[in-house]
C-alpha cells in the first residue's frame, strides 16, 4: 500500500487541486465501481452509466476547485450528488431502455432455462422499482444498493432525515405490493399450468 | 448491498474495472482549468522577475498619470480662474486710474 492510498479522498483532493494526477487515479480506482453501480440503478443501461461516471471524473480532474471541502461535505457525498444529479438529467432526456427488461423479453422464449427465470425475476423488481417516483428510486438506490448512511443520503438528495425516512418507507411499501402481486400472478400460471 | 428481503433480488451491476483504468488514461495528459487568480499565481512562480518589473512599470505608469491629471484643469476651475484674472486686473486698472486721478489732484 502506498502513501496515496493512505489517504482520506479530501487529502487526495488537495493534491489534485495541485495538478497531482497520481492522487486523482488513487480516487478514480477507489470510487469508480461504487458510483458506476449507484448510475447503473439509476439509468439501467451500463454504456450510459459509464459515460455519467466518466464525464464526471473528468469535470474533477479539469476543474478540482469545484468541491469546496470547507463547506464541510465530504468528497463522496459532494461526487454522489453530481453523479444522481446528472444521471437523472440523462433518464429524463432520453427514453429509458433497461437492459434487464430486455432479458425479460428474451425469457419469454428460453422458459425452461432457470438462468431466465431468475433473470425475469431480477427484471420484475426492476421494472417494479422503475415505476416509482424519481426521488423514491434515489432514496432506495443510496440507502438500499449504495450503503451509503441515512444522513449522508439526506444531505446527497438535500432533504431532511425525516423527509428521507418518508420517501424509503413509500418506496419500500409500494414495491412490496408490487412484488407480492406479482407473486401472487406467478402462482396462479403454475396453478393453471398444472 | 444486498438486502435479504425481496429487495436483494436485484441484479448485481457489472464490473467497472476497465471504465476505471479508461478514466485515469483520458485524464492523464488532459490540462486543468484553473482560475484567472491561481494563473496569477502561477506566474508569479514560475517568472518572479518579469511579474515585479510588470508590477514596477504598471505603479509608475500609475504615478504619472495621476500627477498628470491632478496639474490638469478642470473646466470650472479654468473659468473661476479666468472670472479672478480678470477680477484682478480689474481692481489692478482701477486702483492705477485713482492713483492718477489723486496726483492730478494734487498738481
Amino acid at each position: 500500500m502506498t502513501s496515496y492510498d493512505e489517504k482520506t479522498d479530501e487529502d487526495l483532493m488537495a493534491l489534485v487541486c495541485s495538478g497531482d494526477h497520481r492522487a486523482f487515479s488513487v480516487l478514480v480506482k477507489r470510487h469508480t465501481q461504487k458510483f458506476f453501480n449507484l448510475a447503473y440503478r439509476t439509468l439501467g443501461n451500463e454504456k450510459d452509466a459509464e459515460d455519467i461516471v466518466q464525464d464526471s471524473f473528468t469535470k474533477v480532474w479539469r476543474k478540482p476547485t469545484l468541491y469546496k471541502p470547507e463547506r464541510g461535505a465530504k468528497f463522496t457525498t459532494w461526487f454522489y450528488r453530481i453523479v444522481v444529479n446528472a444521471s437523472i438529467d440523462l433518464k429524463r432526456k432520453n427514453k429509458p431502455v433497461y437492459g434487464l427488461e430486455e432479458q425479460m423479453v428474451d425469457g419469454d422464449y428460453i422458459r425452461q432455462d432457470e438462468k431466465m427465470v431468475v433473470a425475469e425475476e431480477y427484471a420484475q423488481l426492476e421494472s417494479a422499482i422503475q415505476q416509482l417516483p424519481e426521488r423514491q428510486q434515489t432514496a432506495l438506490n443510496l440507502c438500499y444498493y449504495q450503503g451509503v448512511a441515512q444522513k449522508e443520503a439526506a444531505d446527497i438528495m438535500g432533504v431532511g432525515v425525516k423527509a428521507l425516512e418518508s420517501l424509503l418507507s413509500r418506496a419500500k411499501a409500494s414495491l412490496k405490493e408490487q412484488y407480492s402481486n406479482m407473486k401472487d400472478e406467478e402462482k396462479q400460471v403454475s396453478y393453471a399450468a398444472r | 448491498m444486498q438486502q435479504d428481503n425481496f429487495l436483494g433480488n436485484r441484479q448485481e451491476p457489472p464490473m467497472a474495472d476497465k471504465l476505471a483504468a479508461r478514466i485515469i488514461y483520458e485524464t492523464a495528459h488532459m490540462p486543468q482549468q484553473k482560475s484567472w487568480i491561481e494563473q496569477l499565481k502561477d506566474l508569479i512562480t514560475m517568472r518572479p522577475a518579469q511579474v515585479a518589473f510588470a508590477m514596477l512599470c504598471l505603479v509608475a505608469l500609475s504615478v504619472i498619470i495621476l500627477s498628470n491629471s491632478s496639474e490638469t484643469s478642470a473646466p470650472m476651475q479654468v473659468a473661476s480662474m479666468q472670472n479672478e484674472d480678470v477680477y484682478e486686473d480689474f481692481v489692478t486698472l482701477y486702483e492705477q486710474e485713482t492713483l492718477t486721478f489723486l496726483v492730478a489732484d494734487l498738481n
